[in-house]
């Protein structure tokens, strides 16, 4: 069965590399990603180096409008999407109080509430294909409360209880959803900058977009709920389970201190 | 004409330099370290001492100089402090741009790198094939950044444009950033080399004096806000391996070895080089590569400034006579 992917957040890191992925695999593709973030010169590439039909759309799903359009225009081209991605996402790390509210907003709007519109839109055409797929990219932190990252974390934990939900209640409708939880990924500059300041343990379990985005897909075709790219990132997860809650917590904040420090040097 | 080379102690500013100076031209460089002088002793190049993070070195090494190559950069595989890679190879840029935007400078031609522009697909990359595949060395960031610092003065009118040489090899001054003399150099003492049991992918290698060749072209004919790729031909891991072992004169021995303990050596030789200062010899990002193509066109440049690709071979050929005539002497 030759698949259409609809990808969010498809210009940069997971998402360019989710893209690519899909295209290797012989997948139509409409690409989704804020406008002047070189989705044009990426339909051009795809369209150079795979046999495979490349549409895009420029529009920012921070916006209801924008979610509604996206809907409305799949359906008004009949494209008959059958693995939605919805990577398209917003993070870092802040401190609470000292943060402007649209910060937070935005965050809940993209990772929380485009993410529900368009899986709510796109059912009906999913649910048109013999076999179709929904992709959540949730996050590893999830399973490891920390501080500064309390909105975000907060957006991945619905996005991982809505996933999981929604699969069971999708089954009959062979729909399968699967939610990806990967640790650190070099997504960017910005990502990769701050990955390569970090201590030797955390730079190992650092994934690449390319191998994450490739196992994903894989992962995911074959019918799994819950992904977990990275064996270092298994491994910590399964040790994160054995230390003490205290001593665990220590590490989650000091390392989340690191974060935010990095971030913020970064961004000066 | 004069012109004013940075980098003129490293391996292709100091061919670069002295390339220019043989035809007659007079050539400024800007050099930090005074060992390094023996290599650029000629009537017609002048020495500065000093550094590229230094405003007030860079004027007086630049004087009334027409043309600038700034060929300095930190190219390496690794840093002790990454953040060294942005220092001199972005705030470098930064500060050259700055000083030749308040003098009558003609042209700036920033030697960048194909490895902004990274892996390849089916097709081959050019000049406007955008960068799909994840940035993972520092090396690789700070020269696409230094790339935009200069394309961003161009908007305001700065005659600058970019040169990005390949994989480069061929005579010239030991250096870290040419792997592949290093491969042939440790082929010609040890008679071994060790070559990944995958070799399919291919690269663009690209030979020295083509590359010198190519920087003047350039600076004759090139475009301001332009890129140029200068390369060589694509050939894979396998096919250079071949290659080396068919034209030295000595037989030795190709051992195989796979790709993954090399992941995890990798890993081990971070360890060191964070922990001891010792420089890695391969680091994650280049065993990442192993299996990745990284195919280039050179298209652009041999139809708008004529440049020309010396044969493979006959350029895998003058390298092996050069290493080993250095080693006999």
């Amino acid at each position: 069965m030759k698949h259409f992917a609809l990808i969010t957040g498809a210009s940069e890191g997971l998402g360019k590399s989710l893209a690519l992925e899909c295209a290797n695999k012989g997948m139509d593709i409409l690409l989704v990603s804020l406008p002047s973030t070189g989705l044009p010169e990426l339909k051009l590439l795809l369209d150079q180096n795979f046999e495979v039909f490349v549409d895009y759309l420029e529009i920012d799903l921070t916006d209801d409008e924008s979610c509604h359009y996206l809907i409305e225009y799949v359906k008004s081209k009949e494209y008959p999407i059958s693995f939605l991605i919805n990577n398209a996402g917003v993070g870092g790390n802040y401190q609470f109080g000292n943060q402007d509210f649209a910060v937070f907003n935005r965050m809940i709007q993209l990772n929380i509430k485009a993410l529900t519109m368009i899986t709510h839109g796109m059912i009906n055409v999913l649910a048109k294909n013999s076999q179709s797929f929904i992709l959540n990219v949730s996050s590893m932190i999830i399973h490891f409360e920390g501080p500064y990252k309390q909105v975000y974390g907060a957006t991945k934990s619905f996005i991982f209880y809505f996933s999981k939900s929604l699969s069971i209640e999708l089954k009959d409708k062979n729909i399968q959803v699967t939610v990806l939880c990967p640790g650190g990924i070099n997504s960017n500059i910005k990502m990769a900058r701050i990955n390569n300041q970090c201590n030797l343990l955390q730079q190992i379990s650092v994934l690449y977009p390319e191998e994450v985005a490739a196992y994903s897909i894989e992962k995911t075709m074959k019918g799994k709920n819950v992904i977990i790219p990275g064996k270092i990132v298994n491994l910590y997860f399964i040790f994160s389970k054995l230390l003490p809650n205290q001593f665990r917590n220590w590490l989650i904040k000091t390392n989340n201190t690191k974060l935010i420090k990095s971030q913020q040097a970064l961004s000066q | 004409m004069k012109t004013f080379i940075t980098g003129g102690s490293g391996y292709l500013g100091q061919r670069l330099a002295w390339r220019l100076a043989e035809s007659g031209e007079y050539v400024h460089v800007l050099i930090r370290n005074k060992n390094a002088a023996v290599h650029l002793e000629h009537p017609n190049i002048k020495i500065f001492y000093g550094d590229i993070l230094k405003i007030k070195s860079i004027k007086e090494a630049l004087g009334d100089c027409q043309y600038i190559f700034h060929v300095a950069a930190l190219a390496r595989v690794w840093s002790k402090n990454p953040e060294d890679f942005y220092t001199v190879n972005v705030e470098g840029t930064k500060n050259l741009i700055q000083v030749a935007k308040e003098t009558k400078i003609q042209k700036f031609i920033l030697t960048s790198s194909t490895g902004t522009i990274g892996p390849s697909l089916k097709k081959p990359n050019d000049e406007n094939t955008p960068r799909w595949s994840s940035f993972n060395n520092d090396y690789e960031i700070s020269k696409y950044l230094a790339e935009k610092e200069l394309l961003k003065a161009v908007l305001d009118g700065f005659p600058g444009l970019i040169v990005s040489p390949s994989r480069i090899f061929g005579p010239g001054l030991d250096s870290p950033s040419s792997g592949i003399n290093r491969l042939i150099a440790g082929y010609l003492k040890n008679k071994v080399a060790i070559m990944p049991t995958t070799h399919h992918a291919l690269g663009n290698y690209g030979f020295i004096d083509d590359i010198v060749e190519g920087h003047i072209k350039a600076r004759e004919k090139g475009e301001i806000g332009q890129k140029y790729i200068l390369g060589g031909e694509n050939k894979s891991l396998g096919e250079l391996f071949q290659t080396i072992k068919n034209l030295s004169p000595q037989r030795g021995l190709m051992l195989k070895f796979p790709v993954w303990p090399l992941k995890y050596w990798s890993w081990l030789e971070l360890y060191m080089g964070n922990n001891f200062g010792r420089s890695p010899k391969i680091t994650p990002d280049f065993v990442k590569r192993i299996n990745e193509d990284a195919v280039f066109s050179s298209g652009k440049a041999i139809k708008d400034l004529g440049y020309k690709i010396t044969p493979f071979e006959e350029a895998i050929q003058t390298t092996i006579q050069f290493l080993i005539n250095k080693r006999a002497s």
